[in-house]
């Protein structure tokens, strides 16, 4: 092999080597794209209850916030409502704590998530995010997504997928850690 | 001066053509027109490689309604695009940013514009200096005949 060959082999492999670095350090990123927002103030969002009242996020400083996004057909929704229902039975006189419901992508409409509720039990707010919204300011892409705010404004932690009594009293947690 | 005119009405031509493209290119501030090309900016978060304007997905569906709303409450093509970003990531546009892996995307065809120009000069040069081919000692005498049958 010639030397010239040899030097352009060598220049390519460098090129490659350097472009393989820029994509693994993105990939490496990635994970901060998708949701991040741990650390950011809350997005400004503004649901109405299923009571006909309406809630802005700015309503809710002050307190520590969780934010389920679900709906009545999505498997893990169902999954994990246990540990919902668990954490309010918990938690959920604390004056200082609000847990908010907001259903998305429900072709069943307002009057089947209120038939679920009534039957599930479903003691803590619930709203309804048919112009999917509050979906879009979060950034939301499935459900369930859970997020908890700290009193100060800011997100302390978010999960995506169905979560245990143990993952949201860790998310609960890391919000008092803030605030 | 006939002999210039062919080139000035060139220049003329490519000067006028030059300035239709970019009056045509301009980007329009009318409303849906700016709508629409937000749509196409920005990637369906729920779908894989398909536009805000391309996909039927309720987010996307969403978003076209949420981009006409943010515009008519006065908002302007940046910063719709920057609370996208904010909510979604980069990732949701399809144009590449100007920092990081975008910066790559940009600077690799520069790159490689500027390497191969370069490549072909090196090479044109050096076949330029260099006999196409290089002549025989049979070449050469008939040359060498040539030449004293030239003077004879």
């Amino acid at each position: 092999m010639s030397r010239r060959v040899r030097v352009g082999a060598l220049a390519v492999a460098a090129v490659i080597v350097v472009l393989g670095v820029v994509l693994a350090l993105n990939v490496e990123n990635a994970p901060t794209d998708e949701g991040g927002w741990v650390g950011r103030p809350a997005p400004s969002f503004a649901v109405e209850t299923l009571d006909g009242e309406r809630i802005t996020a700015a309503d809710l400083r002050g307190r520590v916030v969780l934010i389920n996004f679900w709906n009545t057909w999505c498997i893990p929704c169902i999954e994990e409502a246990p540990a919902l229902k668990k954490l309010h039975a918990a938690y959920g006189d604390d004056p200082g704590f609000v847990m908010l419901g907001i259903v998305r992508d429900e072709p069943g409409g307002e009057s089947l998530v209120r038939r679920y509720v009534a039957d599930e039990g479903v003691g803590w707010t619930i709203a309804m995010d048919d112009d999917l919204k509050a979906s879009l300011a979060w950034g939301v892409t499935g459900q369930p997504e859970t997020y908890v705010i700290a009193p100060d404004g800011t997100v302390a932690s978010e999960l995506r997928g169905a979560a245990t009594f143990e993952h949201l009293e860790q998310m609960l947690a890391a919000a008092e850690g803030v605030a | 001066m006939r002999r210039w005119l062919p080139w000035t009405a060139l220049v003329a031509v490519v000067a006028v053509a030059i300035g239709v493209a970019i009056t045509r290119s301009e980007p329009s501030s009318d409303p849906e027109a700016r709508a629409r090309r937000l749509e196409r900016e920005l990637t369906c978060p729920v779908c894989t490689g398909e536009s805000i304007a391309e996909s039927n997905a309720p987010e996307a569906r969403a978003i076209r309604a949420d981009i006409r709303d943010r515009i008519a409450a006065g908002q302007s093509d940046a910063q719709i695009r920057q609370a996208y970003v904010d909510a979604y990531g980069e990732r949701l546009v399809l144009k590449p940013g100007s920092d990081g892996i975008g910066l790559v995307a940009w600077g690799l065809p520069v790159v490689a514009l500027v390497g191969g120009a370069a490549v072909i000069a090196v090479a044109l040069r050096r076949w330029s200096a260099q006999p196409r081919l290089a002549a025989s000692a049979d070449d050469e005498d008939v040359v060498r005949h040539a030449r004293v049958r030239g003077r004879a």
